[in-house]
């Protein structure tokens, strides 16, 4: 069954790559370009699954994220965050010195994307 | 007791003096003619010999001039008689110290004798003083050549290099550390060479110059100034430079110079140049990773989609992943370029060429590439891009000398910036606006670029041309203003801007237009 996955990046590139590997999973994407407006996407299309990117303008992804952890509409909305940043040193850091109540998203992506990995993870998170 | 030889021929006068002199406790020889006197004198040698003029045989005149020729320094007091005046005078020509008048008044007598006993005070003192001295000026020779070898050790020994010369430039002065210096020796430089051929040729008028000058240390002195010497083998040897010019009442009189051996400093600051320089590659390199991973991404997300498209027959996915390959490859080419243009020494290309072409390049680039973006981002959101590029030109420009390329660098990359500015800046509705504004000024011409992004707090523009620093997380390098600063500083202009948080920033750049201002020189340093 069909199901909708919202990708959130403030790079076309990266929406237009991660869009491109997704199609073949036959589900429905839809995409936002910055936290604000992924956080209103995830409250009023209710993904199944978000792939988002973390550096975004300002505060954007680790706010986005905060948000969604937050909000009982979307906490459990499993998310797999898109990262330049290795990681170890720095997400899982970050998060944690602001936040100490926020879980750890379910997966984590660095780039570059390896198309492959994306697929499995996806499709493990979306059973 | 003193002696005195009394000599006279009348027996009754010689006792009757000699009665008186030995009631004042002189010790009185007699002598009853001058033959007699003189031999007395040779054997009893007194200080004090009265004699009287007029005797048979040898007369006092004679005993006179034995005695004086015997020891000149012999008080003598001739006795005349009543009238001889003239013979009084001869005594006394004949260095008598005194005489006096027969008959003899013991009171004249005794005034006599009083003056020569001192007359010898005086002598003895004298002497004394005399031999004093030459004791004291023995003592002073010692110990100004004491002083003297401690200074000429001084000189000799100081590790400083000191060379002196006299007021035509001949050298004077040349120590041990001047020969370590510049490898000559003291032998072949004292009083053979000038003072000016120990620089580089040319060097010397600068020494010379920077004297006359105030800037070191005032008119006349030179204090800590770094020039080259030149060592005899015709090396260049970097030294620090104090001198003073001497001057003897109001004459110029010769010169001093202190030459401090740099060599080693200067090999410490290259190691530490060059190791600052490894830490600012491992800095660049960390930063670089992060950045060029991310142009990787794009580049692997380009090939992906063209792979998509090809393999699963959707041609309409092929413009899209080639515009992606194509950016990416644009994004390294621009991180190459960045990266070759900070790591090189180089002197900017100088054509004469019109700033405005160089601005309307700029401008239609990037409108280009805002444009692209604009309709993707439509397409894709169905939102309006809210960054608008405008541009304000100053027709009064005409032409100006300088490196177009660099300057075409600098403008891309203050205006890849402000569109950061604008589009990294939190999700406001808010619609962007970036100028590039070009301006005549009396000594060249300016160049704006004017946003109202996001602008900078304190903290971000306090470190803004430090190294690699970024705002932008892996997708800045930081390399952007320090390549812009470089070219500029490199053209002999400034860059400058102001900038205030949720308002925006301006970044200026002033280039100077003529051939001479941007100079056919050396880039300026550091």
């Amino acid at each position: 069954m069909a199901k909708k996955i919202l990708i959130v990046d403030d790079e076309i590139e990266q929406i237009d790559f991660a869009s491109t590997i997704l199609e073949e999973t036959g589900h429905t994407l839809i995409t936002a370009m910055d936290g604000r407006e992924g956080m209103n996407k995830a409250k009023a299309e209710k993904p199944d699954l978000i792939l988002m990117d973390i550096m975004m303008p300002e505060q954007g992804g680790i706010g986005m994220y905060q948000n969604l952890k937050h909000d009982d509409e979307t906490k459990n909305i499993p998310v797999i965050i898109v990262t330049g940043i290795t990681r170890g040193g720095g997400f899982d850091d970050v998060l944690v010195r602001q936040d100490q109540d926020i879980p750890a998203p379910e997966g984590y992506i660095e780039k570059p994307m390896n198309p492959e990995t994306v697929l499995k993870m996806v499709n493990d998170l979306l059973p | 007791m003193l002696k005195i030889l009394l000599i006279d021929d009348e027996e009754p006068i010689r006792k009757v003096l000699g009665l008186y002199l030995r009631s004042k406790d002189y010790e009185v020889i007699t002598a009853a003619d001058g033959r007699e006197g003189i031999e007395a004198f040779q054997q009893e040698s007194p200080a004090v010999v009265l004699t009287d003029i007029k005797m048979p045989g040898m007369d006092g005149i004679e005993v006179l001039k034995r005695v004086k020729e015997m020891n000149p320094e012999t008080e003598i007091i001739v006795i005349t008689g009543h009238g001889d005046m003239d013979l009084a005078v001869q005594a006394l020509q004949l260095d008598a110290s005194d005489f006096i008048t027969k008959p003899v008044d013991n009171q004249a007598l005794s005034v006599a004798l009083k003056r020569a006993k001192e007359r010898m005070e005086i002598r003895r003192r004298l002497k004394e003083y005399t031999d004093n001295l030459e004791v004291m000026v023995k003592e002073a020779t010692a110990e100004l050549q004491k002083a003297h070898d401690f200074q000429t050790n001084l000189i000799q020994n100081s590790i400083d290099g000191i060379i002196a010369a006299d007021e035509d430039g001949t050298i004077l002065v040349f120590n041990q550390g001047a020969e370590e210096l510049t490898g000559r020796t003291a032998s072949e430089v004292i009083g053979k060479m000038d003072i000016d051929s120990i620089y580089p040729p040319g060097a010397s008028k600068t020494v010379h110059e920077t004297f006359a000058a105030e800037a070191y240390g005032g008119k006349n002195r030179l204090v800590n100034y770094e020039i080259p010497l030149l060592s005899k083998s015709g090396k260049e040897i970097p030294v620090r430079i104090s001198g003073a010019a001497l001057f003897e009442e109001g004459r110029a009189t010769g010169i001093v110079c202190f030459f401090q051996d740099l060599r080693e400093i200067k090999r410490l600051e290259r190691e530490l140049i060059q190791s600052e320089r490894l830490s600012a590659i491992g800095q660049a390199v960390a930063g670089m990773a992060h950045y060029t991973k991310n142009i990787l991404n794009g580049l692997q997300g380009g090939v992906y989609i063209v792979n998509t498209s090809l393999k699963k027959n959707k041609p309409d996915l092929l413009p899209k992943g080639w515009a992606m390959v194509e950016n990416n490859v644009g994004r390294i080419s621009d991180l190459v370029m960045n990266m070759l243009i900070y790591s090189k020494e180089r002197e900017p290309d100088y054509v004469d060429c019109s700033p405005n072409d160089i601005a309307q390049e700029v401008y239609n680039l990037m409108h280009e590439t805002l444009e692209a973006e604009a309709a993707k981002v439509h397409d894709l959101t169905k939102r309006q891009y809210r960054v608008k590029l405008f541009k304000d030109l100053d027709p009064s420009i005409s032409h100006c000398y300088m490196d177009p390329t660099g300057v075409h660098r600098c403008l891309l990359n203050l205006v890849t910036n402000a569109i950061d500015a604008c589009t990294l800046e939190s999700d406001e509705d808010k619609d962007f606006s970036i100028i590039i504004r070009t301006r005549k000024e009396d000594e060249g011409v300016r160049f704006d670029v004017v946003d109202n992004g996001s602008g900078m707090t304190d903290k971000v523009q306090e470190k803004l041309f430090e190294r690699f620093f970024s705002t932008k997380g892996p997708k800045g390098t930081g390399l952007g203003l320090l390549v812009t600063r470089k070219i500029v500083d490199e053209h002999r202009g400034r860059i400058s801007f102001k900038s205030s948080p949720g308002k925006g920033t301006t970044f200026t750049m002033r280039f100077p237009c003529d051939k001479e201002r941007s100079g056919n020189g050396t880039a300026p340093k550091s």
